[in-house]
């Protein structure tokens, strides 16, 4: 019975196709990306697609809204976990990625300092384990790239746009060692960071502060918070969405239901500095946050990519005695 | 396709017409379904210096497009539908008047699944691909794979049979 109809199926695919002539619409298709092509410096960054991807999350929200009903009643049966918990332990979970393969995310980040805004478009790979190498490239929301770094071994390799030039140093030493650059990251711990408070995971690499593992643990951090209050019913842009508000701090994140995958983060606060103080906002807005195969991020080596980049002396110095000689 | 990296342009001139067949099968809908390639297309050129590396380039091609399909459904139906009212209604009722003429039960029925469980039909029975295979496409367990694929058998199953009153219809 089972066989007659999934043959049955099989030849109602196998009859549809065969009426199907994608030819034109290949033709549509590949005339618009060249198109694009042309447009686009670098593929990286785009454009185009920022607007698509927003619709993306909020559909997604739509689609994962229907299994989040179904987590939050089932969790109100007696003796059952309080729907509170059992959302902070799937969202920390999710955040927190598998520790294996490839953890990918892009986003959104849009800053407020005293009045004066800026956003820019981040886009991130990092291993989930060792050896912990990543990749990060951010630039302007027209598709501009402006920083690229990577984090290979010990060595941690940053391109300048705008200076054309190359930084290279040991992502060991420095007084906050491989932050300064990842502008995801950098962005947000000016506001959270183990001096205002949060408890965060020991590094697992001594002196390292591995950004991108670090960011993700502190986001579950921030969910895990006590006293973080947690809206299931909560809406990001008209679409549900559950909240986890810190009152304290200022922070709000925003996952989708049912998935529990990052959507917003967005943190209100004070920036102290020599005695001095500024009021910030952050909103970032991931566009995607998935979890991918290892051997999925491909390094680029940015002195190869950009033969003609400055490489100042001692950068030079320290890449010739840590690498070798430049190509 | 100036600018685009050669083995891109490869990657694409080779699997634009299985991603669209693709699309087509899962949308059930020719104009979404180039929107949808389109997409899915623009992120590969996005990321090509990564997937260009994978074992399967293209099995990650087919997850970007799955989900798209699945997530952003509702949203573009409802961009479509926002924008021009009166199209998208003359659309939606010439594809009903031109899938009562094909008389395909089954094709029909499947136009009444949600996306997800129609690009898990898809892939199981049109590329004949594994659970575990559909599973790293949708990100999923292979017994989730196999869980939907019951489920959605079953609905497509239910909505094939004949309701009461059509059944005593048939008896008189």
């Amino acid at each position: 019975m089972n066989e007659l109809f999934e043959e049955q199926l099989r030849e109602t695919y196998a009859e549809h196709d065969a009426s199907y002539d994608p030819g034109d619409a290949a033709e549509r298709v590949r005339a618009r990306l060249a198109d694009t092509a042309t447009r686009q410096r670098r593929p990286t960054l785009p454009k185009v697609g920022l607007r698509t991807r927003a619709w993306l999350g909020l559909g997604a929200a739509v689609t994962a809204c229907g299994l989040a009903l179904v987590v939050l009643l089932t969790g109100n049966r007696p003796g059952a976990i309080s729907p509170e918990r059992r959302v902070v332990a799937l969202t920390a979970a999710y955040v927190t990625g598998s520790g294996r393969g490839v953890l990918h995310l892009e986003a959104t980040t849009s800053s407020t300092l005293n009045g004066k805004s800026g956003s820019f478009v981040v886009d991130n790979w990092s291993d989930e384990g060792p050896p912990y190498d990543y990749w990060v490239g951010s630039g302007t929301k027209s598709g501009k790239l402006s920083i690229e770094t990577t984090v290979v071994g010990n060595t941690i390799t940053t391109y300048q746009a705008d200076w054309n030039q190359i930084s290279i140093g040991n992502s060991r030493t420095g007084p906050v060692p491989g932050v300064a650059v990842d502008p995801l990251f950098s962005s947000i711990v000016m506001l959270v960071s183990p001096g205002h408070g949060i408890r965060l995971p020991v590094p697992t690499r001594s002196h390292t502060v591995d950004s991108p593992k670090i960011f993700k643990e502190m986001l579950a951090a921030l969910a895990k918070e006590p006293g973080v209050t947690v809206n299931d019913n909560a809406t990001l842009n008209g679409m549900p969405a559950i909240r986890f508000r810190s009152a304290r701090r200022g922070s709000d994140l925003y996952v989708e239901p049912g998935t529990d995958r990052p959507l917003e983060f967005t943190l209100k606060g004070t920036v102290s500095h020599k005695g001095k103080s500024w009021t910030r906002s952050i909103t970032t807005r991931f566009t995607t946050y998935e979890s991918l195969p290892s051997g999925s991020l491909h390094m680029p080596n940015l002195i190869t990519e950009y033969p003609h980049a400055l490489v100042p002396a001692w950068d030079r110095k320290y890449w010739n005695k840590t690498v070798g000689s430049r190509p | 396709m100036p600018d685009l990296v050669p083995d891109l342009d490869a990657f694409v001139a080779a699997n634009i017409d299985g991603l669209l067949r693709t699309a087509f099968l899962v949308t059930m809908d020719e104009g979404e379904a180039e929107d949808l390639v389109q997409e899915c297309l623009l992120k590969v050129a996005q990321r090509w210096r990564r997937i260009r590396v994978m074992d399967h380039p293209l099995a990650y091609a087919r997850r970007i497009l799955v989900n798209l399909a699945i997530s952003d459904s509702t949203a573009r139906s409802r961009r479509r539908a926002e924008l021009i009212p009166e199209v998208a209604e003359a659309v939606a009722q010439s594809v009903e008047i031109e899938l009562a003429a094909t008389r395909d039960e089954v094709w029909l029925a499947l136009r009444k699944l949600p996306p997800r469980q129609r690009a898990v039909l898809v892939l199981r029975y049109f590329h004949d691909l594994s659970e575990t295979q559909v599973g790293e496409i949708l990100q999923c367990a292979p017994s989730t794979v196999s869980s939907t694929v019951a489920r959605s058998l079953s609905r497509l199953r239910g909505l094939l049979e004949p309701t009461p009153a059509e059944e005593r219809s048939d008896q008189r």
